[in-house]
């Protein structure tokens, strides 16, 4: 009775050896996996556009410049007392 | 679609508004109507003078409201006030005209034909006005980009390692010159269009102090954008 016992109880750890329990065994004893690289994209400025935004904004100004002169010619007009 | 083509004359410029032809039709030298004065005339004399000042106010009226519809530059709160303005203009003026060629005493074609300038002002107040409104809805436009251009540069130079004190400060004269362009404009094209006949009578600068501060403002515009661009040729 206790020889079967014995034998029931390494049939066991047989098992338990083959199953998750030894992988995760197993895999304890493994040398470490280095980490994954994580790799922050940093996105290059986009000279272009901004260049294009700069553009933009001095035709603005020029048109603004063209508003003042020609307000000023309008007021100007000799026959508005 | 207000581009200026740079070898335009001022007048041509006045597209921005759509207003060249309606400055056009407000000719920049003296006129028949000015002087001598009408009023120092005969009756009919007055009358076909006041009658060609208000065509050719109609027709810069007109002109200019086309303009209006057509703007990029104007906000929509902008375009309806001018719209409204110039609308009451043509047809308060349409009405003048009417009243004018019926007069048949001299004392009431002088005080009709007075009337023309000192009640409709559209020369010295409602072009004007508009136009200042636009410079100012044109520069206020601009700025956010040009905000955003210039912490897009700030940062481009950060991480480039080409900053040096010279670009630094370049950029810090762009974002100084920005802070006063937002100063001058702030409030500017709704104090533009509050102007009226009424307080130009009163005070004939009440239109040109705003236009100062404009013009100040578009130089700190091109300054800013000069700024841009020098920071922008040495990152490239």
């Amino acid at each position: 009775m206790r020889r079967v016992a014995l034998l029931a109880a390494a049939g066991i750890l047989a098992a338990v050896a083959l199953t998750g329990c030894g992988r995760l065994a197993h895999d304890t004893v493994a040398p470490p996996q280095p980490a994954p690289t994580v790799t922050t994209v940093v996105p290059a400025p986009d000279l272009g556009q901004i260049g294009s935004d700069l553009d933009g904004a001095a035709s603005a100004g020029s048109e603004a410049d063209g508003f003042l002169t020609s307000a000023s010619q309008a007021a100007a007009t000799p026959d508005e007392p | 679609m207000f581009r200026t083509i740079a070898a335009a004359t001022a007048i041509t410029v006045a597209c921005g508004l759509g207003a060249a032809p309606a400055l056009a039709a407000a000719p920049s030298t003296p006129v028949a109507d000015a002087t001598p004065s009408p009023v120092d005339k005969g009756l009919d004399a007055i009358k076909a003078a006041g009658a060609n000042a208000i065509d050719r106010r109609l027709t810069s009226l007109n002109t200019a409201m086309g303009s209006v519809n057509n703007s990029t530059r104007l906000t929509d709160s902008d375009k309806q006030t001018i719209l409204g303005t110039l609308t009451t203009d043509v047809s308060g003026l349409t009405t003048l005209k009417s009243t004018l060629a019926a007069d048949t005493t001299l004392a009431a074609a002088k005080s009709d034909y007075q009337a023309i300038f000192t009640t409709y002002r559209v020369y010295a107040v409602a072009i004007p006005q508009s136009l200042e409104a636009a410079a100012a809805d044109a520069i206020t436009g601009a700025m956010p980009k040009l905000q955003d251009a210039s912490q897009r540069l700030s940062d481009a130079l950060a991480k480039s390692g080409k900053s040096t004190p010279e670009l630094q400060s370049t950029l810090d004269d762009l974002n100084a010159k920005l802070a006063d362009a937002q100063s001058l404009t702030d409030g500017l094209s709704a104090a533009a269009l509050a102007v009226t006949p009424s307080a130009y009578n009163a005070d004939h600068t009440v239109l040109s102090q705003l236009r100062t501060k404009l013009v100040q403002a578009a130089q700190d515009l091109r300054a800013a954008v000069q700024d841009g661009r020098t920071v922008l040729e040495a990152l490239r």
